[in-house]
C-alpha cells in the first residue's frame, strides 16, 4: 500500500527544480547570451546622448522654418512630459559651459516658443531668424506637375505642416541701435597657452557695465566670423572672444554700432618665457554719444 | 518512478527555459536604449530632413556629414538621394525636399527629379 501510494504521488520537487533550472537558464539565455534587439525604435528609446542630440536638431529645424507646431510634433516623440522645461534646461545647459553660440540660439529661441524662460534669453530675443532668407526666397521651384495629383503623404503627416513665418534677428539690444560705440581701449599682450591668440572684446553701458548679446564681426583676408558678448557671463556680461589663426590680420567690428578696428595682427609674438606665441588682443568698446541711451 | 520524475524534471525544465526567456526579453537587465541607427525608418527620415534644415542654416558640411554618419546607413549618399526622390515623388512640403536634394548635391548627386530644387549658387 505504501508503496503504490508513493508510486502515484506527483513528484513536486522534481518539477520545481526543473522549473527552477529552466528558468534560470532560460534567464542566463536571454539576458547574456542572445539578448533583446530593439530596432525601428521611436525617439523616446533614443540612448541620453542621441536624444540631446535629436532635440538640438529639432530646435536648429525650427530656428530655419519658424514652424513650431512640427518641433511639437517632433518633440513628442521624445515622450517629454515638459517640453518647456526640458528644452529650456538644455539650452541652459549648454548656454553655461560655453557652446556653440548658434546652437544657444536655437535651443533658446525653441524654448521661448515653447514658454519656457532660458538664461540666454536676453542674448537671443526669440525671433526665428533663418540666416538663409535670401535662398529661400530664391529658391522656390516652380510646380511642374498637378500638384492635386501627388499622392498625399503618408508617412507622419501631422509632423509635415511648414509654414515658414521669417523675421529678422535682433540679437544687439534694441536700446542702443542709435548708439554710437568707439574703442575706448586697447591692450595688445603675449603669453602662452590657453589664453594666447584671442580678440578679447568688452562691450560696456556709459557705467562701465558689461552689455550682453552684442553681435561682433570678425573678419580676415579670406573670412569672416561673428560671436556675441554674453556667452560667458562667468567673465563679464558684455564679454566676448575670438580664437585667431597664426598670421593673418583681423579687424572687428560692433555690428550695426561703430566703425571697425582694423590691423589686429597675428603674426608671432615673444612670450616672457622667450617662446613665440600669437599675441591677444583685449578691446573695450563704450559709447562715443548717448543718443540711444 | 525513476523515468517519471525524469520526465517531470524534463517538464518543469522546459516550462521554466520559455519562462526565463519571455522575462529576460521583456525585462532585460541591460540598456535598453539605443542610438539613431535602429530609429523607426520614419524618424530616421525626419532625422535626416531636420539635418539638411540644419545644414541649409549653418552650412556645416562636417556636421551634417557627422550627423548622417549616425544613422548608420551603409550607403548614406544613396539615402539621401532616395529619400528625397520619395519625398518629391509624394509632393512633401517644397523647404524639405530643398533641404535634402541639398545634402544630396552636397554629396555629388543630382538626379532628374531633383533638377527644380537643386539650390542657386550662392550669390546668384
Amino acid at each position: 500500500m505504501t508503496g503504490s501510494s508513493s508510486e502515484t504521488r506527483f513528484p513536486w520537487l522534481a518539477l520545481v527544480i526543473g522549473l527552477l533550472a529552466g528558468l534560470a537558464g532560460g534567464l542566463y539565455y536571454a539576458w547574456f547570451l542572445n539578448p533583446v534587439q530593439f530596432v525601428n525604435v521611436s525617439p523616446q528609446q533614443l540612448n541620453v546622448e542621441d536624444q540631446e542630440e535629436f532635440i538640438r536638431l529639432i530646435a536648429e529645424a525650427y530656428l530655419q522654418d519658424g514652424d513650431l507646431d512640427r518641433a511639437q510634433a517632433r518633440l513628442a516623440g521624445l515622450g517629454l512630459r515638459d517640453m518647456a522645461e526640458n528644452i529650456t534646461v538644455q539650452a541652459d545647459a549648454v548656454y553655461l559651459r560655453g557652446g556653440d553660440p548658434y546652437v544657444i540660439r536655437a535651443l533658446t529661441t525653441l524654448s521661448e516658443a515653447l514658454g519656457g524662460q532660458p538664461l540666454a534669453a536676453e542674448l537671443f530675443s526669440g525671433t526665428v531668424a533663418p540666416t538663409n532668407v535670401a535662398q529661400a526666397v530664391t529658391l522656390t521651384p516652380t510646380p511642374t506637375g498637378d500638384q492635386g495629383a501627388l499622392p498625399t503623404p503618408s508617412v507622419m503627416p501631422e509632423l509635415l505642416t511648414s509654414t515658414p513665418t521669417f523675421e529678422p534677428p535682433t540679437a544687439t539690444p534694441d536700446v542702443f541701435a542709435d548708439t554710437e560705440f568707439g574703442l575706448t581701449e586697447q591692450e595688445t599682450a603675449c603669453v602662452e597657452g590657453e589664453g594666447a591668440g584671442y580678440i578679447e572684446v568688452y562691450v560696456t553701458d556709459e557705467d562701465g557695465e558689461g552689455i550682453p548679446a552684442v553681435e561682433v564681426l570678425v573678419e580676415w583676408a579670406e573670412g569672416q566670423d561673428t560671436f556675441y558678448t554674453g556667452l560667458k557671463p562667468g567673465i563679464d556680461p558684455g564679454y566676448g572672444d575670438f580664437l585667431m589663426e597664426a598670421d593673418e590680420v583681423y579687424s572687428v567690428t560692433l555690428v550695426g554700432l561703430g566703425e571697425p578696428v582694423l590691423g589686429l595682427d597675428s603674426a608671432g609674438c615673444r612670450a616672457p618665457t622667450g617662446r613665440t606665441s600669437i599675441p591677444t588682443y583685449r578691446l573695450t568698446f563704450a559709447p562715443t554719444d548717448n543718443t540711444g541711451l | 518512478m525513476i523515468r517519471r520524475i525524469f520526465l517531470v524534471l524534463l517538464i518543469g525544465f522546459g516550462l521554466g527555459v520559455l519562462a526565463g526567456v519571455l522575462v529576460g526579453w521583456f525585462a532585460p537587465i541591460q540598456d535598453v536604449t539605443v542610438g539613431f541607427d535602429k530609429l523607426h525608418p520614419d524618424w530616421k527620415a525626419e532625422y535626416t530632413v531636420m539635418v539638411g534644415a540644419s545644414y541649409a542654416a549653418n552650412h556645416d558640411w562636417d556636421l551634417a556629414q557627422q550627423r548622417l554618419g549616425r544613422l548608420a546607413e551603409p550607403d548614406p549618399a544613396a539615402y539621401v538621394v532616395l529619400l528625397a526622390e520619395r519625398y518629391i515623388a509624394q509632393g512633401r512640403s517644397p523647404e524639405d525636399i530643398r533641404n535634402l536634394v541639398r545634402l544630396a548635391v552636397q554629396m555629388g548627386y543630382a538626379t532628374a527629379p531633383m533638377q527644380p530644387y537643386i539650390p542657386a549658387p550662392a550669390g546668384s
